[in-house]
Parts: structure tokens; sequence; C-alpha cells
């Protein structure tokens, strides 16, 4: 990690966004941050591009913002460092860096797409449960399985084709 | 070939057996279920219509009888004449007074063809049991059954239906279920101090003492007028709308026992005619209903910081309702369910407490014993707040009425002092027949 | 002593075996008092924990944990409560809850098959059983009437009496793999304790997919119900009640349990009857904890046999996708079986086992799959909807033969209460990896017949195992070898029995709870005197 800045100003940020537009959408076609608006916090831009939605809710954000900071000090800086990361690597490059059992940026940006999609922040004993019903892996399949717990319907109801 | 000639021998002995239940007795069959006998004559995993159900009244818990054609214990020996007399005007076959638990003033419309049908099915198609159920013991004046002769004189209307000819058949076929044999005004109609059901307010809803019987005239907002006839029909037929209400408590048991077996003519005729009840406007909800359903309560939740009420709702009506209310694949939604509009907690609460079990689908479980009178009142009002409506709440203290079965009546408080002039007037009415029952008994011993 | 109590029959354990045996014999009139080490617990505060737990898939986590009534955890790290000597790791999960371990578990309520009772006599394997397969049909229809038990017909095991109620609905997937697969494999619905109607006071299932760890509705029965309905019946049930010592008089005869409740303030209870119902862990534990002079290797134990021929079922599994959309989780967790391979002459040669399918949720798995993978945003989505579409996985429950060196010990190592550990020697023999091997060549035909792609077979020689504890207190004819008589009596003391997966001699092909609570009830018949 050392060639991440442990400081990364809003000034900086301000500049790479405008690099990320000349860029060009060829380049990053979700866009490396979309409807930045200002205010906006690194896990909010970190958060759009990893889960290529840009309708996150800011409730949950904060949620998750708050557990990664309880879990780990050091995570606001190294929450700056993946979002240079991420400004930089095109989708092709980013799926091959984050698949990188090693790569403490990838392993980051794992733990923040965990957090979305099953609404846990961190691991082990540390592990905090964020959300369960509004985790997003629930609403990918929302039309045709309840999260765990939940019931599916009323008796027999499975039995029919699902779509 | 032997074990097949006994078995046509077998059929050869029943088919006469078969044939015997004449169109009158099957006649008389359709009837005993669309009237509902058995659901009173009948005790949770007793013979059919051998009586012994404990029925909870304002006045005290009054015991059904045994109907079967015993002759000891039940209807064996009463005639198509005394059968009549007891079932259109309340009067055993030893004069006694029944009490109007026994829905005879509704009853009292029935046809006289109907009532002999009604009595050839009850004297040759049901099993005769032998054995009577406890008597009905109910607290004094009421002990005493003549004080309902006094009761009669005031209420009973004793007339036989007559089709009104300004409607058409369907319409009068339909009055006539309503009246003399679902009779819905029995629940659905309000009464007055001396527990007779006011005419005048038809059918514009009731507290049975736990369970509302809900307004059912047409108005639309206190009412069904809001209704579709084909979602009524569902609601008859099956407990559920489809639009948002279903039945629980004493309705989901007319259902189950006897409105989901009509005909679909008759049910068609029924849901006619109820559908141009006039409407009464009295029961309306005070109107403060919710606009969306609450926003999910997940992340509070996970913190530990959700409100009494979203994590009540979350720790035991969310796993079928779903975290945001919307049930789906046959499970009821609650965003202005039917139960969270009544002008009254009480449907709502009462399910909770016993839970909604019909014969056939999916059943809601019981939380008496899963939650204290101030956590159903907590999430009761809770749910009117955040589905239905808000105008609509419950205290603890009424969870718990409704958890002891209701407040008892004040009639027995008024019969008792008999401060009131009407209660006044059944106690000497009272008191004379019971002089002249006691002279009658003691001439005959 | 105002500190010792007294009934006519002392139950050790409130799981399901010793609270439907407890309330038999209080419905009967005896006085029951039962021992529970940990505490009471509520469903809706595990359907809460489980919500708020970051580990789903840990059926464990949303249960309390003391260590003054310890059971095994392995996640995040093995807590250590169970010790190893070897080769092979033993890792049971157990609850020590009022109510016991059946609070999680898929409610398969499956009979023994009458084969099952002797594979000794029939294909010179294992042992057989001191009774048949009739001795126990009777206490089997007790058993699936108090848990409202359904299943097909056609399950292999013959009944007197009807099921309480219908199978439960075939899932849309236990549909494809029933058309799919036949003729070649009969897909059966599974016998459960899961209502399919209302029944007893509780709901038909909803499809909460959640069996395992809790099921949220009370759909499916459970050994917490079974303790309300022994307090109902009149039993006196104490929570955190740590038995750790029984005491015998000259004759043998059990005369009192000595146990601590969380305060270690020691406690003692006479009776008449001693009824041990703690698992087929905790029982030889306690058997072993209670050595006297007179018994030095333990109680129960002139056999030398306490705590061995430790079984469980060990599984292996495949996971693969199917060539068309199916989407697991859709109702019950544990739908469907294949019988055929549970029974035949191929037993003298290699362990039968029933395949069984999983219809969990796989959402969760999928989803940390594919972000382990490297998946994110857009692709990350459509991916975990099309593999949870389409990703089933096959299991095997096999039977394990009697093994005298697969057995449970004392450790020497505490707990918090001072009371010695578990300590295991396992292994699996050729038996078992031959059955392994035939049921991958079965596991191979199924994905293939399924039109599976990325065929994942779990690792070869690890297995799996299914909480399935039996063996440690083997019932037999011979009290050489083994600790139990034909109705659960320990041999060496006339008043103690064991109402056990535990007293089961072989542990077949099928979950063990059913038979476990058949042979309880049937133990309760013989302390009545009835048998």
């Amino acid at each position: 990690m050392n060639d991440i800045p442990v400081e990364f100003s809003p000034h900086r940020r301000r500049l790479m966004q405008g690099l990320a537009a000349l860029a060009g959408s060829a380049l990053l076609p979700f866009g490396a941050f979309p409807a930045a608006a200002s205010g906006d916090t690194d896990l909010a831009a970190v958060s759009r591009r990893l889960t290529g939605r840009d309708d996150l809710n800011p409730a949950y954000l904060a949620a998750l913002d708050n557990a990664f900071r309880g879990i780990d000090a050091g995570f606001a800086d190294r929450l700056a460092g993946l979002r240079a990361v991420l400004d930089t690597a095109d989708d092709a490059a980013l799926r091959a860096r984050l698949a990188d059992a090693e790569d403490e940026a990838a392993a980051l940006a794992r733990d923040i797409l965990t957090g979305w999609y099953l609404g846990v922040a961190g691991s082990g004993d540390d592990a905090v449960c964020v959300a369960y019903a509004d985790a997003l892996s629930h609403a990918v399949v929302a039309d045709v399985l309840r999260p765990r717990s939940y019931a599916y319907g009323a008796y027999g109801s499975w039995s029919a084709k699902p779509l | 070939m032997k074990p097949l000639l006994s078995l046509a021998a077998l059929l050869l002995a029943a088919a006469p057996a078969l044939a015997q239940e004449s169109a009158q007795v099957a006649r008389g069959r359709y009837l005993a279920t669309a009237a509902d006998c058995g659901a009173c004559h009948t005790a949770p995993g007793g013979q059919p219509f051998a009586g012994g159900l404990p029925i909870g009244t304002p006045l005290g818990e009054i015991v059904s009888t045994n109907i079967t054609p015993s002759q000891a214990h039940g209807i064996g020996g009463y005639s198509l004449e005394q059968f009549s007399r007891a079932l259109r005007e309340g009067v055993r076959a030893d004069g006694a007074n029944l009490y109007p638990a026994m829905p005879y003033p509704s009853y009292a419309a029935m046809t006289d063809e109907d009532v002999a049908a009604l009595y050839a099915y009850l004297q040759e198609a049901v099993d005769p049991v032998e054995d009577s159920p406890p008597p009905t013991e109910l607290p004094f004046p009421f002990s005493v059954r003549a004080s309902m002769t006094g009761w009669n004189l005031l209420f009973l209307d004793d007339d036989r239906f007559t089709p009104d000819p300004g409607h058409d058949a369907a319409w009068n076929r339909g009055a006539y279920i309503a009246r003399a044999l679902a009779h819905c005004s029995t629940c659905h109609t309000p009464r007055n101090a001396l527990m007779a059901e006011d005419g005048t307010r038809a059918l514009a809803g009731a507290s049975l003492g736990t369970w509302y019987a809900p307004n059912i005239t047409s108005d639309p907002v206190a009412g069904i007028g809001g209704w579709s006839a084909e979602a009524l029909k569902r609601y008859l037929a099956t407990g559920h709308s489809g639009e948002g209400a279903q039945a629980a408590g004493p309705m989901l048991e007319a259902i189950d026992k006897s409105l989901g077996k009509l005909t679909p003519g008759d049910m068609d005729a029924l849901v006619t005619w109820l559908r141009d009840v006039p409407p009464v406007s009295e029961g309306a909800a005070p109107g403060r209903v919710a606009q969306a359903a609450p926003a999910s309560a997940d992340l509070a939740l996970m913190a530990g910081t959700a409100p009494e009420g979203a994590q009540l709702y979350a720790d035991h009506c969310a796993t079928c309702h779903q975290p945001t209310g919307a049930g789906g694949n046959g499970l009821p939604p609650l965003l202005h369910n039917a139960a969270l509009l009544h002008p009254t907690a009480d449907n709502a609460a009462m399910a909770m407490l016993d839970g909604v079990w019909p014969e056939h689908g999916q059943s809601m479980p019981a939380f008496a014993g899963v939650m204290d009178d101030a956590e159903i009142a907590t999430l009761t009002n809770w749910l009117f707040a955040g589905f239905g409506d808000a105008g609509v709440q419950l205290d603890a203290a009424r969870v718990a009425e409704l958890r002891a079965g209701g407040a008892p009546s004040p009639l027995i408080g008024l019969a008792r002092t008999g401060v009131a002039v009407a209660g006044a007037v059944i106690l000497l009415v009272l008191l004379g027949l019971a002089f002249w029952l006691l002279r009658r008994g003691r001439r005959r011993a | 002593m105002a500190d010792t109590l007294s009934a006519d029959v002392v139950v050790v354990g409130s799981g399901i075996c010793g609270s439907l045996a407890a309330r038999k014999l209080a419905r009967e009139g005896a006085s029951v008092l039962m021992l529970e080490a940990g505490p009471r617990i509520r469903r809706d505060d595990i359907v809460r924990a489980f919500r708020t737990s970051p580990r789903k898939g840990d059926l464990i986590a949303p249960y309390p944990y003391s260590s003054l009534a310890p059971h095994p955890d392995y996640h995040p790290e093995d807590n250590g409560y169970l010790l190893q000597q070897g080769p092979y790791p033993y890792k049971p999960e157990y609850l020590r809850v009022v109510g016991g371990t059946t609070w999680h578990w898929a409610a398969q309520a499956w009979r023994y098959l009458p084969n099952d009772f002797r594979i000794r006599s029939l294909y010179g394997v294992g042992r057989d059983w001191p009774i048949s397969y009739d001795d126990l049909e009777p206490y089997y229809h007790e058993a699936e009437v108090l848990m409202g038990v359904s299943g097909p017909v056609n399950n292999g095991s013959p009944r007197a009496k009807p099921f309480p109620m219908e199978p439960v609905a075939p899932s849309y997937l236990e549909q494809r793999l029933m058309t799919r697969l036949a003729p070649e494999f009969e897909v059966i619905t599974n016998t459960t304790a899961r209502n399919s109607r209302a029944y007893d006071g509780r709901p038909a299932c909803c499809g909460n997919n959640n069996c395992m760890p809790i099921c949220p509705i009370d759909a499916q029965y459970h050994g917490g119900l079974a303790a309300d309905a022994a307090e109902a019946a009149g039993v006196t049930l104490i929570p955190q009640a740590v038995a750790y010592k029984l005491e015998h008089d000259e004759s043998g005869r059990i005369t009192a349990v000595n146990y601590y409740d969380w305060d270690k303030v020691s406690h003692r209870v006479t009776a008449e009857t001693f009824i041990l119902a703690a698992n087929a862990i905790e029982i030889p534990r306690l058997l072993f904890l209670s050595a006297s002079d007179r018994f030095p290797d333990g109680l129960a134990n002139s056999s030398g046999t306490l705590g061995r021929n430790l079984m469980d079922h060990p599984s292996s599994s495949i996971t693969f996708n199917v060539d068309e959309d199916v989407w697991p989780g859709r109702g019950p967790q544990s739908p469907a079986s294949i019988q055929k391979l549970r029974d035949g002459d191929f037993r003298s040669e290699h362990a039968p086992f029933r395949i069984d399918f999983s219809n969990s949720s796989r959402v969760t798995s999928i989803t940390e799959d594919l972000i382990k993978a490297g998946y994110f945003g857009a692709a990350l989505e459509r991916e975990l909807r099309a593999r949870t579409a389409r990703e089933i996985s096959v299991k095997n429950v096999l039977e394990q033969l009697p093994d005298p060196d697969n057995r449970v010990m004392l450790a020497d190592e505490k707990d918090a209460l001072g009371l010695p550990k578990p300590l295991f020697s396992y292994s699996f023999d050729d038996y078992v990896h031959r059955g392994m091997a035939a049921s991958r060549t079965a596991f191979e035909r199924i994905a293939e017949l399924m039109g599976g792609t990325d065929i994942r077979h779990s690792p070869e020689g690890k297995y799996s195992n299914n909480q399935h504890i039996t063996g440690t207190l083997s019932m037999g004819a011979d009290p050489a070898d083994s600790v139990t008589d034909a109705v659960g009596r320990a041999h060496d003391h006339e008043n103690l029995y064991m109402a056990s997966t535990g007293v089961m001699p072989t542990v077949a092909t099928c979950n063990s709870t059913l038979t476990g609570v058949a042979l309880a009830l049937r133990s309760a018949d013989a302390i009545l005197g009835r048998v």
C-alpha cells in the first residue's frame, strides 16, 4: 500500500474526476463516478462504481461507513487509496484485480461489495451485520426468492413454475 | 367369483339406502349447511349435531343442545309442528324457551317447505347420539328460561319470508338466504340494550364482545359499497376477497362451514341482495388512512435502534407479511388491509391473540402465548398507524379484555338491579311466568 | 438437606427424546423432574438473532452460548470444546438449550428400513439390533403423531397406520428432479416433521427456507415444542442445571444425580428411575464422570463399550448448474431423496446411502463466490441471478459401521465448571470409502441427466457430518458387548435408562431423530411396565 497516498485532498479528487470524464465512456462504461454530488464521500463514489447502481440508499451507505470505520481505524485512508485504484482501472482490469486474493485494495473492494450485497461489514469476530432484507443480493432475485426466514408464500405456493 | 359376488351383493344392499335419500332430505341437508346448524350444534371433535359447544355470549356461556334424532337426548320425539315451533319461535317441545343464541328470530322467516325439508333431514339422515351435553347455566334472571317469553313478546317478529315484488327472483332468493338461513343480522346488526337486533340499523356492524362484525351495508365508506361483486363472492366462498380482506374468527367459521358451500346460484343471489342493502353510514373509521407502507426498518433493526412497534412487527409479522408488509404469493398484504380499516382494532388484536385457522389454506399462528397485552397493543397500534387508519388505536386494557373473552354485558347488572325500565318489565314478566310454571310443575308431580 | 430434590423419575436433558419420554411418563401420573444444562430460549429471539447475525451460514450462531454449558462452535474459529485425538477430526454441532439440537434441523423424520435392524445377519457387516422393525413400528407411529410427520407411503418403511397428514407440496425444483431423473432414479418427497396443514396449533409451512437454523413459524416440530408439551403434562423443568455425577448404592442402583446451577452451586436430586437424555456425547461423558470405586471405568461400562462405536453420517456432495432455471430456495430446505441405494445385497461390499437434494437458497453462497472471483457491478448481478436460478447441490447420507475405535472419551482439559471436555478418536474405514465411490458414480449420472455443467465434487476423502450422533450407548442382547438392553436400560444399573440416539447400534441411511424418539417412547413404556 506504499504507493497509495495517505492524504487524499478534495482538490485532487476533483482533478481525478475530471480526468475520468476525459477518459470517456468507452474506457469506463459505467463512468467512474456517476452522479457525483458536492459533499460526495469516498465510500459513496466507490460504492457506486462497485455496485453499478446510482440509487444507493444513503442511510445504508452511512451505516456501512460507520461500521467500517468502527472495525478499522485506517479505513478512510485505505478507502481513498481504493478510490484512486478505481479511478484508473477499466472494468476488465478491475475484474482481474478484484479476483486477486493478495491485493489489499481488492480486499477492501470485496469487503465493500460484501457490505452492499450481503449486508455484512468486516469478517471473523469483527463482522457486523448492517442490513439483511435490504442487502442488494436479495434485491437482485426479489421477483423469485425471499431472503431466508421470510416466507415464500402460502403453503404450496412454491410448487408453481417460478417465472 | 365369490368375492365379486359378495361385492355385488353389498352394492345391491347399499343401493336402496343411497337412493332412499329423497329430494326432500337432500334439500334439508343443503339447508342445514346454509343455515349452519352444525357450527353450533357440533362440539369440536364431537359427533355431528350432538351439541355440547359452549357459545360465549355477553350473558355467559350457552351450551348448544343435541339435535340428533335421539328420543331421549335429541329431537327424535319432535313432531314437525314441534320442530317448527322450536326453529321459528324458540320454544322447545316441552314448552320451555330457547335462548336467542339460537337464531330463531332469523329462522322465523323460513318457509314451511324448507322447515319440513330440514326436519326430514335431521330425522332421517342424521345418526342419533344417545348423550346430552351439560346444561346451560346462565346467571339469574336469565337462568329462568321463561324470561325469554317476555323478550319474544317484545322482539320476535315471526313473519315468514315473503318475496318483494319490486325485486327480481335472484334478489329475493338472496334476501331469503341472508335473512332466514345465513342469519347475517345475528352478528352484523347492532343490538339494543336488551340484546335484540336494532332493525333501524340493519347490518351496520356490531361487536360480539371480542370480534367485531363490521358494517356490511352498501355504504361505500362504512360498509362494503366499494367492493366489487366478484370480490364479495370470493370472500364469501373462500375467506379471501383478493382485494385486501380476509375472514377470521366467527366469519371464517361461517364461510368454512356454511357460506362456502352455497351453490353458485345461491351465492350470486346472496351477493346481489347484499350489495343492495340500504347504506348505513355509522361505523366508519376516522379516515386517517396511511398513504404508503412504512419505510424499511432493516437498518434500524440490525442496529437495534428500531422503535418497539417496528421491532415487534419484525419479530412476529414480517416473517410472513414481509418486511415491507407486501405479503405475496397468497399471503395477505397489510397496506389498507380491511382488518386495519375497521372502526375498532379489536379484530386485528383478536387475529393476533387467536390466530386465523381456516379449514383449508394457509393459517396464521396465534400469538397469545408469545406477546403480552402491552406488546399486542403496541404492535396493533403500529400496524394501524403504518398500514391502516391511524385514528384507530387500542390499549393494553382492551387487549386484556379481548384475551379474557370480552367484557361482560352491562345487561347483567342492569337486570339484576332492576334500575332500567326494560329490565323491570322483564323481571315482572319473568316472575309471573315462573310462578305459573312452578304451579304447573307441582300439579304434574 | 434442603438442597435435595426428589421425584419418581429424573430426566437429564430436555431435548426431543427426553422431553417426549418425560411427557409420556408424567401423563401416566409419575412425578417427573427434567434437568437441562442450557437456558430457556424463545423462537422469536432466535429468529431475530439469525437476521442480525453476520454469519448467516453458521447454524450455531443465533443460539445463546455459555461456557458453563458449552457446546461446540466452529465459527469463526473452533471454540475448542470438543478435543480431537485423530486420525480424523469428529466435529459435530449440537445445542445445549431447553429443547436441544432439533431447534435446528431439516425435520427429516424417516423410519429405518426393516433390513437396517439386521445387517449382520443379512449382509455380514455391522451388528444386529436386539429388536426388530416390528417391535418399533407402533412407537414410530406414536412419534409421528406427536411430531406431525408426513411423507410418501412408498418410502420403504411399512406402516400399520397412515401418516397424520399429506406429504409436503413439492417445489418446482423437486418436480423437475422427479421428472428428469425418472425412471433411472425414483425421487420421492422426504418424510418430514413439517406441517402440510395446520396441525396441533401450528401453521402449515410457508416456505421460509430457514429450517436450519430456525423455522420462524414452528411449521416444523422441534424439541422446544416437546419440552413445552412435557411441562404442560406436569413435568418440572429446571434449566441451567448441568448434571455432573450420578450416585449409586451397593447393588448398583442409581440413587441420585448431582448438578451445578450456573452459579456453580451443587444440587442433588433423588429418584426411583433415572433417564439420561443428553445426547450421545454428553451422556457417555456424564457416565465417565460418575466413575466410582465400584465402577472405576465409569457407570454402565462393564462391557468396556461405553462411548465406543460412535457413528454419524459422513457426507460427500456434488454441486452443478442445471441446464434450466429451477430456482432452489422456494419451499423447505430438504425436500426430496433417492431411496434405491439405501438397501440391497451391495451392503455386504460398500456402505449404503440415501441421496438427498438440497433446496436451500444459494443466494448468499453464490454472492460470496462471485465477489471472491472478482465480479462487481452489473456483471455481478447478472451472474448472481443466472447461477442462483440453476445451481443445485446434492449430497449423500451414508451408513458408517460401528467401530469400537471410533469413540468419545474424557480429555484432560476441563470446561469452565471444571468438568473434563469430550475427546474423540475417529476415522473412516474402506466400507465408507467404497460407498463414497459408488455415490460419486450416482452423483455424476444425476448431473448428466440434469444437463449439469460446472460440476464440482466435494473434496475426496473429506466428509462433512450430519450431527446424527449414534452408537455410544449401543443397545444389545449381550451385556458383554453393549451398554444398554433392548429397552434402553443400562445392563449394569436396573433403574437407569437412556433416551438418546446413542442407543442405536447402527446408523443406517436416514436421520436419527425419529428412531431416537420412538426408542425413547418405548423405553417409557418399559418403565411403565408395558414392554
